[in-house]
C-alpha cells in the first residue's frame, strides 16, 4: 500500500512538489520527451526528488522558468495580475491528502477546471492522471488551491481593469 | 531511453546545450535525505571543535550585540542571511563559527544553524549553496536538538539560578550585617550617655568563700587574678546623664561626685563597682562605660574600663582596687589583704563559682 502523502517527512514532500513543477518545465522544453520516472504514481524516488528539488530551487533562483520554458503558471499568473512565484509556493505548501470528503470533492472540482485551462493554453500536467482525468488526490488538492488563489486574482483584477477602462 | 538519458536531455535543453551545471545541482542534492543531513552534521562536528580565537570571540561579541542584535537579525535564519549579506561578503570561517557558537549560547538556535551552514559551504568550498531543502531540514533538526537538551539545559539553568540565589543570599546577609552594625553603632552612639536599665536589676556579687588551703590553686594558675575584698557590700556607683538607673549615690562625698561627673564628657555614661572609705573612692571594676554594659564582658575588660576611669578622673580621692595578676603580685596580695577575691580574667559578670573568697594570712 502506498505511503500517504500526508506520512512523508515534509522536506520530502515539497521535494516532491518542486519535482513536479521541474518536471513541468521538462515538458516545456522537451515536449516530445519522456519525463524521467517509471513509478507507477509517476513521483521519482525520495533522493532523485531532492535533486530535483534543488534545480527548481535553482531554476526560479537564475529566473530560468519564463520565455520558453514558461509553465503553465506563469501564464495563468500574468493573465490574473499576479505573481507566478505566489502560485508556485501554494502549489508546494497545497500538496497533501484532502482532510475530508468534502475537500477531495472540492479539490477535485478545482483541478478539473484548472487542468481544463491548462489544456486549452496548450500545456499538460506533469503529474500522471488516472483515467478519469484527474491526478492523485494530493496532487487535486495543491492544483484546487492554485486555481482557487487564480480565481480570487482574476475576480480582484476584473473590477480594476473597468474602473481602468 | 533511461531516466538519465531523459534528465540529462531535459537539462542539456534548459542550459542551452550544456547539462552539466543543472546536472551538478540535482547530483549534489540528489542523496536521501537521511544521509545528507548525517553528512551534514557530521561534517558540523568537525567545524564546532574548531579552536577560536579569543580576540575574535569577543569581537564577535561585540557585533552579537551592536548589530545582530541591535538591528533584530537573531530570531531565525533569515536574520542570519540578512546579516551575511550585509556584512558577510569576505567573512572567514573562523568569524562565521565564532557567530554561530555566540548563538548557540544567547539561545538563537535557527540562527546559529544557518550560520554553522554557512562555515560548511565556505569549509567545503560550496558552490552556490547548500540545498535549500537540506538547509531548512538541518536548520530544523538543529532548533530542535537545542531544545532537546533537557538535562544539559536544565542544569545550566539551575546553576545559573543558584549562582544568582547565592549572590543574592550573600548579598542579604552583607546588608543585613551593615546594617546591624549600623544600627548597632547608631544605639551606641544613642545610648552613650544612658546608663543601661538592667543595671538596675542586677544581682549583687556573691563570692562563694572557700578555705585558704585551696588558695594555691589561683597562685599558680594565670588564669586567674585576684584583689583584696571590699569590706562589707560593694557599692554600685552610676553617672550617666538620662538614666533610667541609680546617679550618683548620695553617700558619695559632694567633692568626689562632683569629678566622677565632670568625667562623663568623655567617658559617657559609666557605673563602677567600689567603695568609699576615709573619703576616698575605690574602685573594684567598672559595669558601664561609654553607655556600654560591662557585665556581659570578661573582667579583665571590667579591671581596664576602671583604670580608665580613674585616669579620667584623674584625682587621688578616686583610686582602683589594686588587681594581682601575676604570682608574684598574687602572693603579695595574700600578705597584704585580709581578704581576696579570685577570678578568672575571662569570666562574665557574677558567673557561679568564679569569684572565690579567701582569707589572707595578714
Amino acid at each position: 500500500m502506498a505511503k500517504s502523502v500526508n506520512d512523508l517527512p515534509p522536506m520530502l514532500r515539497e521535494a516532491q512538489a518542486k519535482t513536479m513543477l521541474v518536471f513541468e518545465v521538462f515538458l516545456r522544453v522537451q515536449p516530445e520527451n519522456k519525463l524521467p520516472v517509471h513509478s507507477k504514481e509517476g513521483i521519482p524516488k525520495p533522493d532523485n526528488c531532492m535533486g530535483y528539488a534543488a534545480v527548481w530551487d535553482k531554476l526560479v533562483a537564475e529566473d530560468m522558468v519564463q520565455g520558453q520554458t514558461a509553465i503553465y503558471m506563469n501564464i495563468a499568473a500574468t493573465a490574473a495580475g499576479l505573481d507566478w512565484h505566489d502560485l508556485a509556493q501554494v502549489f508546494v505548501e497545497n500538496y497533501r491528502e484532502p482532510a475530508n470528503k468534502a475537500e477531495a470533492i472540492k479539490a477535485s472540482a478545482g483541478t478539473r477546471l484548472y487542468l481544463a485551462d491548462m489544456k486549452r493554453r496548450g500545456y499538460r500536467p506533469a503529474t500522471r492522471l488516472t483515467p478519469d482525468g484527474l491526478p492523485a488526490p494530493a496532487w487535486q488538492v495543491a492544483y484546487a488551491a492554485v486555481h482557487e488563489v487564480l480565481r480570487q486574482g482574476a475576480k480582484l483584477k476584473a473590477p480594476a481593469m473597468a474602473e481602468a477602462a | 531511453m533511461s531516466c538519465e538519458a531523459h534528465r540529462q536531455k531535459a537539462f542539456a535543453a534548459l542550459g542551452q546545450g550544456n547539462a552539466a551545471p543543472l546536472e551538478a545541482i540535482y547530483q549534489a542534492a540528489a542523496t536521501s535525505p537521511k544521509l545528507s543531513l548525517a553528512s551534514l552534521k557530521d561534517a558540523m562536528k568537525t567545524l564546532r571543535a574548531r579552536r577560536i580565537a579569543p580576540s575574535l570571540q569577543r569581537e564577535v561579541e561585540g557585533k552579537w550585540h551592536g548589530r545582530v542584535v541591535g538591528e533584530g537579525m537573531s530570531r531565525n535564519e533569515n536574520g542570519a542571511e540578512m546579516y551575511l549579506k550585509k556584512y558577510g561578503k569576505s567573512i572567514g570561517v573562523d568569524k562565521v563559527c565564532a557567530l554561530a557558537h555566540r548563538a548557540e549560547q544567547e539561545g538563537a538556535p535557527r540562527f546559529a544553524a544557518a550560520m554553522w551552514i554557512k562555515a560548511y559551504e565556505l569549509e567545503n568550498k560550496v558552490s552556490g549553496g547548500l540545498p535549500i531543502l537540506i538547509k531548512d531540514a538541518f536548520i530544523t533538526e538543529f532548533e530542535k536538538e537545542s531544545s532537546e537538551k533537557p538535562e544539559e539545559a536544565m542544569k545550566k539553568i539551575k546553576d545559573a539560578a543558584q549562582g544568582i540565589m547565592k549572590k543574592r543570599r550573600e548579598e542579604r546577609a552583607a546588608e543585613r550585617e551593615k546594617a546591624d552594625a549600623e544600627a548597632e553603632a547608631a544605639q551606641a552612639i544613642a545610648n552613650r550617655d544612658v546608663l543601661p536599665a538592667s543595671l538596675n536589676t542586677l544581682p549583687p556579687l556573691s563570692p562563694v568563700s572557700v578555705p585558704s588551703s585551696e588558695r594555691a590553686k589561683f597562685l599558680t594558675d594565670a588564669t586567674w587574678w585576684g584583689q583584696s575584698s571590699l569590706a562589707g557590700e560593694a557599692q554600685r556607683i552610676g553617672v550617666g546623664g538620662k538614666t533610667n538607673s541609680s546617679d550618683v549615690s548620695s553617700d558619695v562625698p559632694a567633692d568626689i561626685t562632683k569629678r566622677l561627673k565632670s568625667a562623663q564628657k568623655s567617658l559617657g555614661a559609666y557605673a563602677v563597682e567600689g567603695q568609699v572609705i576615709d573619703g576616698r573612692l575605690v574602685i573594684a571594676r567598672a559595669l558601664v562605660i561609654e553607655g556600654r554594659d560591662l557585665t556581659v564582658a570578661t573582667e579583665r575588660e571590667r579591671i581596664e574600663a576602671a583604670e580608665r576611669i580613674v585616669q579620667e578622673v584623674g584625682h587621688e580621692s578616686v583610686t582602683l582596687t589594686e588587681t594581682a595578676r601575676t604570682a608574684s603580685q598574687k602572693v603579695m596580695l595574700t600578705k597584704n589583704s585580709n581578704d581576696q577575691l579570685w577570678f578568672p580574667a575571662a569570666c562574665v559578670y557574677g558567673a557561679p563559682n568564679c569569684y572565690i573568697q579567701t582569707k589572707g594570712e595578714k
